[in-house]
């Protein structure tokens, strides 16, 4: 029995002081560190827990020693979940009711996250949303309410009132909140609004409330406390489980097991996880957002390149390139085989003729994508394919350090300190001096150094890609060199000849595996993991490396934890 | 009695406002305010990646005795005014400390929460994505607060609007409660000037449309009560601003059509707010439109951000050959964005400087085109510009040029340049503050600066 240490986060969480001393090691000294605040911990992954429903899990090594869960954030639902919610609600596709809404911002779990404060652009946001979908959803209003559209009776509009309620705010509205509709609803009538009117307003109402707008799914009742710690009623643990798998709120066959008491054991998740996996329409959503904000792919159209070098590129191949990644991340997890390995290391990718440009494939043409085999020697792999290699690069050249550092935060889970305030300017490129070389030049100031050293060597493993992505062996005139070596944040060696054989490598790592977990379970909470779910993280990418990489284990397994099921109270909140 | 709006009347007629100007301020009817002297406003602006030009080429002299550099004399493209043709109206403020929070290892690239702040900029729940907060209330949103403490009600507390600015908000209300500004200067034109033309009669179904919003946001004022209790306290906050902002939208439908009447800015046509060719029209847009809002009493204050605080997808195409190639958001040696420019601190960025410049001069200029009283609008509006730091280059918080313009019937002793010995911004906008009216002792703990006014 290996005896217990407290468990240090396996990914990097640092404190502020930790923080601030790391960046002025970065900035002044040339040190290195692996952003993991120093944690040594070796205990490993595996073990197995309890089981989330029960009392807290064990951590590795079955010692009983509670695995403390984080809080739950309050969240806003972000433009995307409103829109499909209220396109799923409304069941009007057409619906884009959020475009003016103001964009969400990065957040410490690395996910888009909306602000929690309400400003007043937002209300009057929120405001205008909803009246304009309201007038368009209230109509005819006989058939939306099921009520007389001349003279609705109370207990219709009462009916009514309930049924919406019931997916708008994800649980049963309390009576108090029923009279309240229903006296809004008179309001509006004595204010000279007709019957459509004055049900629109009942909807506008709803979709201005808190209960609908975050992920708040509770009443008045009192909390059911565990251990100390609050498991979530079934309304919010449907609606993490909905949102997580399906980008949206609980849909109608969700809402019908809910209430009739059918989301209570671990094989009730399990149904209702493998059901919403396997929904392809909303999955989609799903798979492609966590995978763009993983990569930090989310502002491909935006990407400009050297025109001049680069004569194909338009904003149309910004779609495209955004297309061709959807395109493969979708194919490989929900028509593949759904493995981590293979979105890392697939011999193939989806281009239509203006994509395979950038590859240099021939005998493509039209705007329909197509299957396209890579040489594997050369590149493979979703962090290879022209989407992740032309946004990590220049405008026209390779971009090592941006390359290395989006490798180490969102493939190693290592963490790299803000540069410093004052770094000398990159120098031009020389003549007889290849874009690698110039970065090294640079990477050796002292100043520099510290950051360089870490992010440069995984970043020059693709310096047989250029600015737009495209295949290069000559930089410069020069050969190209794409060799390299550099240590992991968990302290692995690494040493490759070429890009191909790094991903090879990296897609091989334990490390990897539990760095692709650790950012799920972040997308799934809406937050980043404490210290003390370490063992639960351990637990989860466990079960991820056990199926061989499988997405959809992984996902399995992060809904069977008690950090998914279960919350720490906050202060000052009334249990 | 008398109505308000004979009141209002009776002091347009005083200052000499000609009936073709009435309507303008007939958008005060519902509120009641009666002025004895043309209101005082304020406009709060900040722009990215330094406003130095390349630091090589700055004001010299002192007082009232000083020159400006060549690039503040000319217009990179036509329509700009000079600095140069507005300097009777300018104190060149140069030498703030906008000193940001030194622990967090930022600078001006994350500068933009702190510009206007009391307080330093905070960590956002740790570090990962540098992501900033603003560590409480800005300047504009305290004065607003102050206004309306005195019995002031526009429609409009604070005007926060931006152009193409993204990321991080330089109005906050409050520790982590950023303010989002209005980026589409059409959609804020029509919701501005919306309503029907003086005189002409109520359209009944927007007086039902008003008195509906008011039975939906006294029901969410119930609803959020709720939802707060079940709350913990940091969350709190969520339906605490919430609730502030169902207040301000009160205020604001008790003046449904606050520049009623009023003619809104020709504005063209509408275009895409996002596109960095548009910025140029985007700007004026909104300089236009807030000029036009100040005119007709819409709110006292207005806070206008512009780009966000890296620039990094701003291409100054219009600015001739040299600056042509629009590709590259990056700040390379060869990218040619506002961020790049700034790095290279070059010719470039003393053209780039000096075309924002002449914006800035527009602005003031047209402030001063509007008459008021026996003055104009200018004399009864403080200016106050500045950038996220001094030189892009450099990343420097420090020594920070602050420009002010207009304010002569506040006090403003202008005409000058004032080289300051790094003194904390707070001090300049606790002195503009109290200049507007606040009564605010300090501002961050920091007195107002002698010798403003």
């Amino acid at each position: 029995m290996v005896p217990f240490r407290k468990p240090t986060p396996k990914i990097s969480i640092l404190t502020r002081s930790t923080f601030v001393a790391f960046v002025l090691m970065c900035a002044c000294t040339g040190a290195v560190g692996t952003g993991d605040g120093g944690g040594s911990d070796e205990s490993g992954y595996g073990g197995s827990g309890t089981g989330p429903t029960g009392g807290k899990a064990t951590n590795s090594g079955g010692n009983s020693v509670p695995t403390d869960v984080g809080t739950m954030p309050l969240i806003r639902l972000t433009r995307s979940e409103y829109t499909e919610t209220v396109r799923w609600l409304f069941g009007d596709p057409t619906l884009s009711p959020a475009t003016a809404f103001a964009v969400e911002a990065g957040s410490e779990s690395g996910f888009a996250k909306a602000q929690v404060t309400v400003g007043v652009k937002d209300a009057r946001d929120f405001r205008e949303a909803a009246e304009g979908i309201a007038a368009k959803a209230s109509q005819p209003v006989a058939k939306f309410t099921g009520c007389d559209s001349t003279t609705p009776t109370d207990a219709c509009l009462s009916t009514f009132v309930r049924k919406l309620g019931r997916r708008v705010y994800r649980r049963p509205l309390t009576a108090a909140e029923v009279t309240e509709q229903l006296t809004l609803f008179n309001g509006a009538r004595m204010a000279g609004n007709d019957v459509a009117g004055s049900v629109a307003v009942i909807v506008e109402s709803m979709l201005q409330s808190p209960f609908f707008l975050f992920k708040w799914e509770m009443d008045e009742a009192k909390h059911k406390l565990v251990d100390g710690d609050i498991a979530l009623n079934k309304y919010q643990l449907a609606s993490r489980l909905a949102f997580l798998l399906s980008g949206r709120a609980p849909d109608d066959m969700l809402i019908a097991d809910v209430d009739a008491g059918r989301l209570a054991s671990d094989e009730d998740f399990v149904r209702v996880t493998q059901r919403l996996l396997a929904a392809k329409e909303t999955v989609t959503g799903v798979y492609t957002s966590f995978h763009r904000q993983w990569l930090e792919l989310t502002r491909l159209s935006e990407l400009r390149k050297d025109t001049t070098k680069y004569a194909y590129w338009d904003t149309a191949m910004t779609t495209d390139l955004q297309t061709e990644f959807d395109t493969f991340v979708t194919e490989v997890l929900l028509n593949g085989d759904g493995k981590l390995k293979t979105l890392l290391t697939a011999p193939y990718t989806y281009a239509n003729e203006r994509v395979a440009k950038i590859y240099g494939a021939s005998g493509i043409t039209g705007s329909n994508f197509q299957k396209v085999p890579l040489d594997p020697a050369q590149r493979k792999g979703v962090l290879m394919q022209a989407a992740f290699m032309a946004a990590t690069g220049d405008e026209a050249n390779s971009l090592a350090p941006r390359r290395g550092t989006r490798i180490l935060r969102r493939i190693l889970c290592g963490e790299i300190p803000p540069p410093p305030m004052v770094v000398p300017d990159l120098p031009m490129p020389k003549a007889g001096q290849t874009n690698r070389q110039r970065f090294e030049d640079h990477g050796k100031l002292s100043c520099a150094r510290g950051c360089h050293q870490l992010i440069d060597p995984p970043g020059f493993a693709f310096e047989n890609f250029g600015g737009a992505g495209e295949y290069r062996t000559k930089d410069n005139g020069l050969p190209v060199d794409s060799s390299g070596r550099f240590t992991t944040p968990k302290g692995v060696d690494v040493s490759f000849d070429n890009g191909a054989q790094m991903v090879e490598k990296l897609a091989g790592l334990p490390e990897v595996e539990q760095c692709v977990a650790a950012h799920w379970l972040r997308y799934a909470l809406g937050r980043a993991e404490v210290e003390t779910e370490a063992g639960e993280l351990t637990r989860i990418a466990d079960k991820f490396s056990k199926s061989g990489g499988s997405l959809s284990t992984l996902l399995q397994a992060i809904t069977s934890e008690r950090s998914f099921r279960f919350r720490k109270p906050t202060a000052g909140e009334v249990l | 009695m008398r109505s308000a709006k004979y009141c209002r009347r009776q002091f347009l007629a005083s200052i000499g406002l000609g009936a073709a100007a009435l309507p303008l301020l007939e958008a005060g009817d519902a509120f009641g305010n009666c002025l004895l002297s043309p209101p005082k406003r304020i406009v709060f602006m900040v722009y990215p990646n330094g406003i130095d030009g390349t630091g090589k080429s700055y004001i010299t002299g002192a007082d009232t005795n000083f020159a400006l550099p060549a690039w503040m004399k000319t217009s990179p493209v036509a329509g700009g005014v000079t600095l140069e043709a507005v300097r009777d109206e300018m104190v060149f403020l140069d030498g703030v400390a906008v000193s940001i929070n030194e622990k967090t290892g930022l600078g001006s690239h994350e500068a933009r929460p702190a510009v206007f702040s009391s307080s330093p900029l905070e960590l956002n729940d740790g570090h990962m994505n540098h992501n900033v907060i603003g560590g409480g209330a800005t300047i504009d949103q305290v004065i607003a607060d102050q206004l309306t403490k005195q019995g002031i009600k526009t429609p409009r507390q604070v005007l926060n609007l931006g152009v193409r600015s993204s990321e991080y908000r330089a109005s906050w209300r409050g520790k982590g409660d950023p303010v989002q500004p209005e980026l589409n200067p059409y959609k804020l034109a029509s919701a501005l000037f919306a309503g029907p033309a003086l005189g002409a009669a109520e359209d009944p179904s927007l007086a039902r449309r008003l008195k509906t919003r008011r039975l939906i946001m006294d029901q969410k004022r119930v609803e959020l009560e709720r939802f707060k209790k079940r709350l913990g306290t940091a969350d709190q906050r969520a339906a605490d601003s919430w609730m502030a902002s169902l207040d301000t939208l009160q205020k604001e439908l008790a003046a449904p059509v606050s520049g009623s009447g009023c003619q809104s800015p020709n504005l063209g046509a509408a275009l895409d707010i996002t596109k960095t060719e548009n910025h140029p029209k985007l700007l004026k847009a909104q300089f236009d439109l807030t000029v036009a809002a100040l005119a007709a009493d819409v709110s006292r204050v207005a806070m206008i951000e512009i780009d966000n605080s890296i620039g990094n997808e701003t291409f100054f195409s219009w600015l001739g050959a040299d600056f042509a190639k629009t590709s590259g958001t990056e700040d390379s040696e060869e990218g040619n964005n506002h961020h790049a420019i700034s790095h290279q601190n070059g010719a470039k960025k003393t053209t780039v400087d000096s075309w924002y410049h002449s914006q800035f001069g527009y602005f003031i200029d047209r402030l001063r085109s509007v008459k008021e009283g026996n003055g104009t609008l200018l004399d009864n509006t403080i200016v106050v510009v500045t950038s996220d730091g001094r030189n892009g280059a450099e990343h420097s918080v420090n020594d920070v040029p602050y420009l002010l313009a207009g304010g002569k019937n506040m006090g403003i002793k202008r005409g000058r340049y004032l080289k300051l010995a790094n003194v904390p911004k707070q001090q300049v906008l606790a002195a503009v503050a109290q200049a507007m009216g606040a009564e605010l002792a300090d501002f961050g703990g920091q007195k107002a600066l002698a010798g403003l006014r």
